[in-house]
């Protein structure tokens, strides 16, 4: 048995080494490659890409090593861009990583072209992270781009795994690792692809540090993706590209020396939940509230109100009090009581206050860390913490939960700024155990326009007057705007959005029906030069929600993500002039989505002297599957032609 | 008694000068219609040597909303040699009093790399500050020196659109003896007071009003006033000059900057002879050279001491095959040697924006070179950075202005082609078949010359989903648009373009009753209008006019007649020209016509809602629709 063990273990290697290319020449295959059938539109293919992550002393430090080897194959001049390298590497007052070795050629027509070592420019990024920069020489059409370098690195943590996909395709795409046992590594697989290789075996005593006489066992790995497709990622409506793109992520999470010191990085949420009470940034920073209670007016904490009315107050409190500094920073450099000092802080201070203040005034508020729509959905399986990049606050009254963030000052209380609409996060409980809770936004979003008009086919000219009510985050993407411009620039948004001479001559919003949830608005307006032949056709739709589909792909691989219900609706009531009568409508317009998730509703209809013009579009769920994307994209298809092509056919009597 | 009036006016001196920077001190005028006004903003430049030129600056802006945090400046650039002394900002509330200080050390100092370029030393250091409230006040303090005196500061006294000045003031002194020159600009209706001495200038103004940004208006170089400097002899980067004419100026970059950059390997110049072997026509050499620079060379800008102003070796551009723009001009330049083919370094600003080289103020200005080959019939122009452009083709970016052509004699300032507006021509011819399930089919071919064919002849290389998006925004009006077959071709000959698409629309036909209604421009509508402007104060500028000519084969679905045509529309400005008819051709068979002439030139500021009417009319008659019956 053992004999079988130790002849696989060969294969094995003979598998990973034997066909290991050599830096500099090419295979037949790569040098006769012409065009990538797979996907014609692509500038430019890796050919071949392998990354080897292993660990080794140097100078009696241990130091984990990233090797990196591609070739890419240029297949436009629109590739050109792919000749522009940068290689990023992170330092901290802990230590540096170094790029070693870089080295660069361009094979074009047999012919190998290298970048010199004084091309390669040192680039400044950020506090912590720099770049090694370099283009390659002599780039053509079909050129083939070949680099290889490599990281030594004192972060173990930065073994974090592999990006399978790229913007542009991959034909063999490979990572391998070496990792001695004493090191612990989380890691899951993401993306819709299956790995073509996935081999873990064991090595025995394959690492030794120097003083000490054991050794370790290491499990070697190998992962091989072929013909990966390139990522596309332009379309609206949609979640971070990472949750859908082929990687596999690594996630250091323990490590034991060989003197037989444990030391544990994230295991389970057990572990996190107890570093979290004590951290400095974020646990250390939920306990000020006696500084709070020290500085704050006491009728804000102490007063007599029911504990909602309270919240609300206090949350209005901290949105004025504080201006958000456009920074998310949650696990480092939080200082809450200095952000408050100064007014100005980061969503972590900012919330962290709000949390401080709410349990001050005896309430009970949780920190829930997030992800943004942008970063990307946070595994389950297990607490990788560089997941999460927000923090809001938990509340409980009564039974009733609210989610509240107070680094936006149009935000309502109760609601989330739209980056934040990423399906969940996980709660830390101070005094239990932490858990995950799902963030679910209100429902009742909508834009409604109700519309009254006289037409005068006489001059060509008509009056009205419509209101228009936003409500949910309608109404907070409609007041935040309205803050950031003025009202004549408004207006003149408003008139230069419709078709024709549109004049607006009133306009106000109604303040006693209005509050954060919700705005009311009225206009009065004008239209001439009206087309006034025999027969009449005028298009009832003065207010348009959409000029065009938004979705303009013909098939999506990922699914639409529209964070909120939605709920458009259009009635107008026309006034058929006297003299005149109507001769046609426009034909009803029904479908709906299966399972009733979205829904349009087109219909018109007369009554009296007076045409009655209903349109509602519905959107009832905030994701749509991939395989559903063809029926999203015909419902929004259908509602921009009800609006921009129906016509009420008027005729003289 | 004088004496007693002089300190009484000395004390109110001291009164109007010690104001703090309370918010409510600024004149109302001032504020109107501003996002933020610049309090006071000073400057004091003295060089102290020719290779030596101290700057103090001292810039209090009241921010009045957000968008007023674009004209703090609160930064300093700086360069290898430059020195930043001091540098710190303290901020205000709207009462005036401080609320904090933020000293040199907490200014974010980062790379100044732009997009475009791989590496340049140029660096900025940033005020980091998040504002708590609006109005607020920053007064930023600033010094610096520098040994390159070849670019004297120049002085604008207002900053942008939006932005008023209170107090404007600037001096110029130079303590070593060498002679510069100075030019006011657009001083005109503005108080500015000046002092001229022996050895400098000093410059005062009071009070200038915010200004209104206005579609198709001038440039704001173009009419703010600013003062323009320049020294007579300088320093750059270590190498020094002397220059008061464009022809010197030209003579001292030609002497130190390109002399001997242009030198290639033996091994090169057979290869490129060989080339252009049994050629002798000029310009058939230049074409050929100019073809193998863009088939083999690409941009890539870096930027390293005085390789900001000095081109790499030619040599050197040969070996990796890239460069930026002075790189890539002079390699060519010195490929078009090799074959016997003189041109010269030409040094102009780019952009869409026409920017000349001021004739009668030489000084280092421009931002980009590209080459000039003075044939015997023509003069030709090559724009090395691209390797699509064809061979005396120029685009937006370097028509019709002041360039400096460098050459062993010295400067030459000449003016590049004009695309004349009937050359800005495309001519889009299409042949339609209507269905009654209201669908449309149609080829589409369109001609494109002169600016038009610069806004499209790069499209070459794009992917069918680049297409796809270019056509549905070209024809956004065009709902359920699904596109064929696209063809493309460049006749870098005649620098004309056309592309042929094949498309298909569903639902291109609204039906009302047993009518059918459609709009009989399919494919070239024109519906910008530019927006409304209450109370115009500037000229109206087209600086690009342009003609489209439209000719389009309407079949009509089965059984349909025209019940309306459209009354043939035949406008006539001073802007330009729309003319369009509709006309039956045969049976089921409509005829569309349509010609658009938009003509470039400045106009009256009454004039623009004159234009915008003319704008509106086109578009109201390219939207207009024909309805069928049975």
């Amino acid at each position: 048995m053992k004999r079988v063990f130790a002849f696989f273990i060969l294969l094995n290697s003979l598998a990973i080494f034997g066909q290991e290319p050599k830096f500099g020449e090419l295979t037949d295959f790569e040098s006769g490659f012409k065009s990538y059938e797979k996907d014609t539109t692509a500038h430019a293919v890796y050919l071949y890409e392998k990354g080897e992550n292993y660990f080794e002393v140097r100078r009696d430090y241990v130091w984990l090593i990233k090797k990196y080897h591609a070739k890419i194959k240029i297949l436009d001049k629109q590739g050109f861009s792919e000749a522009e390298i940068s290689i990023p590497y992170y330092h901290s007052d802990n230590g540096t990583e170094r790029v070693n070795d870089i080295r660069a050629i361009t094979h074009t027509n047999g012919a190998k072209h290298n970048v010199m070592a004084h091309n390669v420019f040192d680039v400044e990024v950020s506090e912590h992270w720099s770049e090694k920069r370099f283009t390659f020489s002599n780039v053509q059409n079909g050129s083939i781009l070949e680099y290889t370098y490599e990281i030594q690195s004192p972060f173990f943590y930065n073994l974090n795994g592999w990006d399978f996909q790229d913007d542009i395709p991959k034909i063999h795409t490979e990572y391998n690792a070496k990792i001695p046992g004493n090191y612990i590594y989380n890691r899951s697989l993401l993306g819709n692809f299956p790995l073509d290789v996935n081999e873990a075996t064991i090595k025995k005593s394959c690492f030794s540090i120097p003083g000490t006489s054991q050794q370790a066992d290491c499990e070697v790995l190998r992962y091989v993706m072929e013909d990966v497709p390139a990522f596309k990622s332009d379309e609206e409506y949609m979640l971070a590209p990472s949750n859908y793109k082929s990687r596999l992520e690594f996630e250091l999470s323990e490590y034991q020396s060989f003197r037989g010191v444990k030391e544990r990085y994230t295991k389970s949420w057990k572990d996190v939940d107890k570093e979290f009470r004590t951290d400095g940034d974020i646990g250390g920073q939920l306990r000020k509230k006696n500084y709070f209670e020290r500085n704050l007016p006491l009728d804000i904490l102490a007063g007599k109100e029911e504990d909602l009315t309270k919240a609300k107050n206090l949350y209005n409190f901290v949105k004025s009090h504080y201006s958000w500094n456009g920074k998310f920073g949650i696990f480092r450099d939080n200082k809450v009581k200095k952000a408050f000092d100064e007014g100005v802080g980061n969503v972590a201070e900012i919330n962290i206050t709000l949390i401080n203040l709410l349990n001050a005034a005896g309430m009970d508020a949780d920190l829930m860390l997030l992800s943004t729509r942008a970063h990307g959905l946070p595994k389950k399986s297990h607490p990788v913490m560089s997941d999460f990049n927000y923090v809001i606050a938990k509340l409980d009254i009564d039974g009733t939960t609210y989610l509240l963030d107070a680094t936006e000052k149009q935000l309502p209380f109760g609601m989330l700024p739209y980056r934040c609409l990423n399906y969940y996060g996980r709660v830390m409980d101070l005094d239990g155990e932490s858990y995950w809770f799902d963030i679910e936004a209100p429902k009742g979003n909508s834009k409604e326009v109700m519309l009254r008009l006289n037409l005068n086919f006489e001059d060509g000219t008509a009056k009205g007057n419509f209101d228009e009510i936003s409500r949910g985050y309608e109404a907070y993407f409609k007041n935040n705007h309205l803050a950031s411009i003025s009202n004549q620039e408004y207006l003149d948004e408003v008139e230069n959005s419709t078709n024709g001479d549109f004049y607006i001559n009133e306009y106000n919003i109604d303040e006693d029906k209005s509050n954060e949830n919700m705005l009311m608005e009225h206009f009065t307006f004008e239209l001439e030069n009206l087309n006034t032949s025999k027969n009449i056709y005028f298009n009832p739709f003065l207010i348009r929600f959409f000029q065009t589909n938004p979705f303009k792909s013909s098939e999506r691989n990922y699914p639409v993500d529209f964070g909120y219900w939605r709920n458009y609706k259009y009635m107008a009531n026309i006034k058929i002039p006297e003299g005149y009568r109507i001769k046609d409508l426009p034909e009803n317009n029904n479908i709906a989505l299966p399972g009733g998730s979205g829904v349009l509703r087109f219909n018109c209809s007369t009554s009296q002297d007076n045409i009655i013009v209903f349109f509602n579009l519905q959107l009832r769920s905030t994701q749509y599957k991939s395989e559903g994307y063809a029926f999203v994209k015909e419902l929004f298809e259908q509602a921009v032609t009800s609006i921009n092509q129906s016509y009420l056919v008027f005729e003289k009597e | 008694m004088r004496f007693f009036f002089f300190s009484l006016f000395s004390l109110l001196f001291y009164f109007s000068f010690s104001q703090t920077y309370n918010v409510g001190s600024i004149p109302k005028e001032l504020r109107q219609s501003a996002d933020a006004v610049v309090r006071l903003d000073k400057m004091d430049v003295v060089v102290e040597a020719l290779d030596k030129m101290t700057v103090t600056s001292k810039r209090v802006v009241t921010v009045l909303n957000e968008k007023g945090n674009a004209h703090i400046h609160a930064y300093a650039f700086y360069e290898k040699n430059d020195k930043v002394s001091k540098l710190e900002a303290i901020i205000y509330d709207t009462r005036g009093e401080e609320i904090k200080k933020i000293k040199k050390r907490d200014f974010l100092d980062q790379s100044a790399i732009g997009g475009g370029t791989l590496y340049s030393e140029s660096r900025v250091l940033v005020m980091q500050y998040t504002p708590s409230q609006y109005p607020y006040t920053v007064e930023f303090t600033k010094e610096y020196s520098t040994p390159n005196t070849a670019f004297a500061p120049n002085w604008s006294f207002l900053d942008d659109y939006r932005v008023g000045t209170e107090r404007s003031e600037f001096s110029f002194a130079v303590e070593c003896g060498i002679p510069f020159r100075h030019k006011e600009e657009n001083l005109g209706p503005y108080q500015v007071e000046s002092i001229e001495t022996a050895t400098g200038i000093t410059y005062k103004a009071k009070n200038l009003r915010p200004l209104e940004r206005e579609p198709l208006s001038p440039a704001f170089s173009d009419f703010a006033p600013h003062i323009k400097i320049a020294m007579n002899e300088f320093h750059l980067e270590g190498i020094n000059g002397r220059a008061t004419t464009w022809q010197k100026l030209g003579k001292w970059m030609h002497d130190e900057l390109l002399e001997g950059r242009d030198a290639l390997s033996e091994s090169t110049i057979s290869y490129i002879k060989n080339l252009v072997g049994g050629i002798s026509d000029p310009l058939e050499k230049t074409k050929k050279v100019y073809d193998y620079v863009q088939e083999n060379t690409r941009y890539i800008s870096v930027q390293l001491g005085i390789g900001g102003w000095m081109p790499i070796s030619a040599s050197d551009v040969d070996r990796v095959k890239y460069g930026d723009c002075k790189g890539l001009t002079n390699y060519t330049k010195a490929l078009l040697k090799a074959v016997g083919v003189e041109s010269y370094y030409t040094v102009v600003h780019a952009g869409p924006q026409i920017r000349h080289l001021d004739k009668n103020f030489p000084s280092m200005q421009g931002n980009h070179v590209f080459l000039n080959v003075p044939l015997e019939n023509e003069e030709v122009w090559l724009e090395c950075t691209s390797q699509t452009t064809p061979i005396n083709h120029l685009g937006t970016f370097t028509d019709n202005r002041n360039v400096l052509k460098v050459t062993p004699q010295g400067g030459e300032l000449v003016r590049t082609k004009e695309n004349l507006d009937e050359e800005n021509y495309q001519f889009t011819q299409a042949n339609f078949q209507l269905r009654d399930e209201k669908n449309v089919i149609g080829q589409v071919k369109i001609f494109s010359r002169g600016s038009q064919y610069d806004q499209k002849y790069w499209r070459t290389t794009n992917t069918r989903s680049e297409q796809e998006e270019f056509y549905k925004t070209y024809w956004n009006y065009v709902q359920n648009l699904k596109l064929g077959e696209v063809a493309y071709q460049n006749n870098e000959d005649e620098i004309e373009f056309v592309e042929t698409v094949e498309f298909k629309a569903d639902n291109y036909l609204s039906s009302a009753g047993d009518k059918l209604l459609f709009a009989p421009n399919i494919s070239n509508r024109n519906l910008g209008v530019p927006d409304r402007v209450r109370n115009r104060k500037m000229p109206l500028v087209i600086s690009r006019g342009y003609l489209d000519e439209d000719e389009f084969t309407i079949h009509l679905p089965e059984g349909y007649v025209p019940e309306t045509l459209l009354l043939p529309v035949n406008e006539e400005t001073k802007f330009g020209s729309y003319s369009v008819s509709v006309e039956p051709k045969e049976p089921g068979v409509l005829v569309y016509k349509r010609r658009l002439l938009i003509k470039s030139g400045e106009y009256l500021k009454e004039d623009y809602k004159l234009y915008r009417n003319f704008r509106k009319k086109v578009a109201t008659y390219d939207n207009a629709k024909i309805v069928l019956s049975k």
